[in-house]
C-alpha cells in the first residue's frame, strides 16, 4: 500500500483552516478541520493522512469536528495530530486508535538555574552520562523494579507512587498534568501479559522518537509568562519524552482485541480495523477506560522516575544538589490519551471524551485544572521540535477551548518516511553534522539517529506559526538543542 | 523482494510487504521482517526452541497474533526468533517451533523498538502464486 494522495475537497475557511466538508463521505457525521497554512499542506496532502481525518470523522457519538493540527501525518487509525471529542450520552464511543499503542506519551520540561556559558565546557560529559545512566535503546531495561503487588500501586498512584518512592517531589506532582494521576484505574483490566512487559521498563526512555534532550532558551516571546514558567534567554532546560513503555503497548492490543470483536453487537462498522471502538458506556469502553488510566498512571511514574534519573546526572556533573540547580518541573503534558472533559457543545456545557493522538491539551487562563501559580496565565504546552532546529514553550488559550477542545499540536511531525530519512542519511554521519552545529546526540543504534534527522520533520517553527496565528496557543519561549540522548 | 519481505513507506511507522509461495513461508518471512525491525542484520543463533499455538477467525488475524506472540517474547525475556518450522497452519490456526536466542547487547545490533502490530491496512490474500500480505508495525 503505497502512500495515496489526498484526491477528496478541502474548502479554505480562512488563512490557517481549512475544511473537509461531509459531503466527501456520507457515513462522515462531522466534517474535518485542518488547521495548516499553505506551506504545511503541501505536506499534509501527501499521504494518507486527511482520509484518516476523514475516517475519524464516521466515529458514533463524534460532537463538532474531527480536528487535525499542523503538524499531522499518517498514522494508524487516527492521523497522528489527530483530535477528537464523543458525547458519551449520545452513544460515543472510545476507540484504543485514538491513543494509540504507546498510552500517554509525552512531555516533560525542566528549568535549572545554569546558564549556556555554565553546561558548554561540560556538555559531552553531561549528554555522556546522561546516556550512561539512563537505559534507552531496544531491549534495554532499568534498574526501578516493582513487585507484583506494587504494580496495582504504580497502575493507581501513577507519579505519585515514584515520589512516595523518593524519586521527586509533590511540587512535581502539581506541576503535571492530571496531578500525574487519572481516577478511575482499574489494575482488574490489566493483563498479566501487560504487567510482565512493564517489568524493568520504569525509568527507561525506548527508542524511535524518544529522547532526553538539554536546550537553551533563545527566544522570550511573552515576558510575563515566561517569567512566571521561571525561564530567560541563555538559561537551561531539560526535555523528557517517553511514555507507558512495553506496559501501555500490551494493554492497546488487548483491548483492541477485544473492541474489534465486540464492535459487531453495538452495530458498530469503521472503515479500518485500527479504529475499533465501542461506546464509551458499554462494558468494553468501560474495561479499557479502566486499562488506559493504569497505563496513563504508569506513563507518568515513568517519566517522574527518568526526571529523578536525570536531576541525579546533574547533581553529579555539575556538584550540587538538584534544588540548588533549580532544577523544578515547569510541567509534564500528555500527548496520547483518552479523557473526560467539560467543553461547549452545541451551546451548553457537556462532558465528552476526548481523544488526543499526538496532540496537547493547552487549557486557558483561569481554568480549574491548572496549578495554582500557572492559573492566570494559562497551561505551558510543550512543544518539542526535530534534534536540529527549535522546541517550544506556549500557552493554552480560550480560542482552543471554543474550537479544539482545548488542544493544540505536540511537535513538528514527521514528514519524511523512516527508511527514506535513512536513505538521505547514507554516506553522512548525522552525529557529526549536528556536532559541527554544536549539538551532541549519544544514541544506541546507528540507524536511529538517522531515522531522526531534522530534515525528516516538518520544521516545528512552521508548525507553531500555525497554532499562534490561529490563535489555539501563544509562543512563550523558543529553545534550541545543545545535546540529546535518543533510544 | 528476494527475501520474500520488503519495507514499504510510511510517514511514522513501518510498513512491510510480504510474499510467499505458501502460508508457511509467508508466516516465516513476517517473522525475518520483525527481527530485522528489531536487531537489524544481526547473526542469531538458533539455541532455543518455544512452540507456540494459536487460533484466529481468518488468516490475517492470525498473522496479527503470531507477530504479537514473537513481539511478547522479544518483549519480556529478549527472545528473537532465527528460523521455524510449522506442524500445521492454516488460514485459522498454527502450530509452530521457533528457534532462536536472546538478544545480547554485546554480540547483536540495536534496531528499532517496535511498540506494535497495528490492523491498519492489515492483509493477508491468497493469489494464483501463493499468498501475499500487508502489515504496518508501530515504532
Amino acid at each position: 500500500m503505497p502512500r495515496q494522495a489526498w484526491q477528496g475537497p478541502l474548502e479554505q475557511v480562512d488563512e490557517y483552516r481549512w475544511r473537509i466538508p461531509t459531503s466527501y463521505d456520507r457515513r462522515m457525521r462531522v466534517p474535518g478541520l485542518v488547521f495548516a497554512d499553505e506551506k504545511l499542506l503541501q505536506h499534509i496532502t501527501q499521504d494518507e493522512s486527511l482520509q484518516q481525518v476523514a475516517n475519524v470523522a464516521q466515529l458514533p457519538g463524534i460532537v463538532r469536528a474531527s480536528l487535525a493540527m499542523p503538524d499531522i501525518h499518517w498514522g494508524y487509525g487516527f492521523p497522528i495530530g489527530g483530535v477528537a471529542a464523543t458525547d458519551p450520552d449520545a452513544g460515543g464511543v472510545i476507540s484504543p486508535g485514538g491513543v494509540g499503542f504507546d498510552i500517554n506519551c509525552g512531555v516533560r520540561c525542566l528549568r535549572t538555574d545554569l546558564t549556556v556559558e555554565e553546561v558548554r565546557p561540560k556538555l559531552r560529559q553531561l549528554i555522556a552520562t546522561l546516556f550512561k545512566t539512563i537505559p534507552c535503546g531496544v531491549g534495554m531495561s532499568g534498574d526501578i523494579r516493582f513487585s507484583q503487588k506494587e504494580a496495582s500501586r504504580v497502575m493507581v498512584q501513577g507519579a505519585k507512587w515514584a515520589v512516595d518512592q523518593g524519586y521527586g517531589t509533590a511540587a512535581d506532582l502539581a506541576h503535571t498534568e492530571s496531578q500525574g494521576r487519572l481516577d478511575g484505574a482499574d489494575p482488574e483490566t490489566v493483563s498479566e501479559r501487560a504487567v510482565t512487559r512493564g517489568q524493568g521498563q520504569l525509568g527507561t526512555l525506548g527508542s524511535g522518537n524518544h529522547f532526553l534532550e538539554v536546550q537553551v532558551v533563545e527566544t522570550i516571546f511573552d515576558a510575563r509568562a515566561a517569567a512566571v514558567f521561571g525561564v530567560g534567554v541563555g538559561q537551561v532546560v531539560l526535555m523528557i519524552h517517553s511514555g507507558s513503555r512495553g506496559f501501555g503497548y500490551q494493554i492497546c492490543d488487548d483491548h483492541l482485541g477485544m473492541m474489534e470483536r465486540a464492535m459487531s453487537r453495538y452495530g458498530i462498522t469503521v472503515p479500518d480495523r485500527q479504529l475499533a471502538c465501542t461506546p464509551v458506556t458499554s462494558e468494553e469502553g468501560q474495561r479499557y477506560l479502566g486499562a488506559i488510566r493504569c497505563a496513563a498512571n504508569f506513563a507518568w511514574a515513568n517519566r517522574q522516575c527518568l526526571m529523578h534519573l536525570a536531576r541525579q546526572v546533574f547533581e553529579r556533573v555539575f556538584e550540587k544538589s538538584w534544588e540548588r540547580l533549580g532544577m523544578t518541573l515547569l510541567y509534564d503534558v500528555a500527548h496520547n490519551i483518552a479523557k473526560f472533559e467539560q467543553h461547549r457543545v452545541n451551546g451548553s456545557q457537556k462532558t465528552v471524551c476526548v481523544h488526543r493522538k499526538g496532540a496537547t491539551r493547552a487549557f486557558p487562563p483561569g481554568h480549574a485544572d491548572l496549578p495554582e501559580d500557572y492559573r492566570a496565565i494559562g497551561q505551558p504546552v510543550i512543544i518539542p521540535g526535530d534534534m536540529g532546529r527549535n522546541s517550544y514553550l506556549l500557552v493554552g488559550t480560550a480560542r482552543a477551548m471554543e474550537e479544539t477542545f482545548g488542544t493544540v499540536c505536540h511537535g513538528a511531525g514527521r514528514m519524511m518516511s523512516r527508511a527514506q530519512a535513512v536513505r538521505q542519511a547514507s554516506g553522512r554521519s548525522i552525529e557529526r553534522e549536528l556536532e559541527q552545529q554544536g549539538i551532541i546526540v549519544m544514541g544506541r543504534g546507528r540507524k536511529g539517529i538517522a531515522e531522526e534527522q531534522p530534515e525528516a520533520y516538518k520544521d516545528v517553527n512552521d508548525v507553531v506559526h500555525v497554532v499562534h496565528e490561529a490563535g489555539i496557543a501563544t509562543r512563550v519561549a523558543r529553545m534550541r538543542p545543545l545535546g540529546a540522548i535518543k533510544g | 523482494m528476494n527475501q520474500g519481505y520488503e519495507f514499504f513507506d510510511h510517514t511514522a511507522d513501518v510498513g512491510v510487504r510480504l510474499r510467499g509461495g505458501t502460508l508457511q513461508a509467508l508466516f516465516s518471512h513476517a517473522m525475518a521482517a520483525l527481527t530485522q525491525l528489531i536487531a537489524e542484520n544481526s547473526s542469531l543463533e538458533s539455541s532455543e526452541e518455544r512452540v507456540v499455538e494459536l487460533k484466529a477467525s481468518d488468516a490475517s488475524t492470525l498473522l496479527l497474533s503470531w507477530l504479537q506472540e514473537l513481539l511478547f517474547w522479544f518483549s519480556t525475556d529478549r527472545f528473537l526468533p532465527a528460523s521455524c518450522s510449522f506442524d500445521t497452519l492454516t488460514p485459522t490456526g498454527l502450530r509452530a517451533h521457533v528457534r532462536g536466542e536472546r538478544f545480547d547487547p554485546a554480540r547483536h545490533v540495536f534496531g528499532t523498538e517496535v511498540k506494535g502490530i497495528t490492523r491498519h491496512a492489515l492483509d493477508v490474500q491468497q493469489t494464483p502464486e501463493g499468498w501475499e500480505g500487508t502489515v504496518i508495525f508501530d515504532v
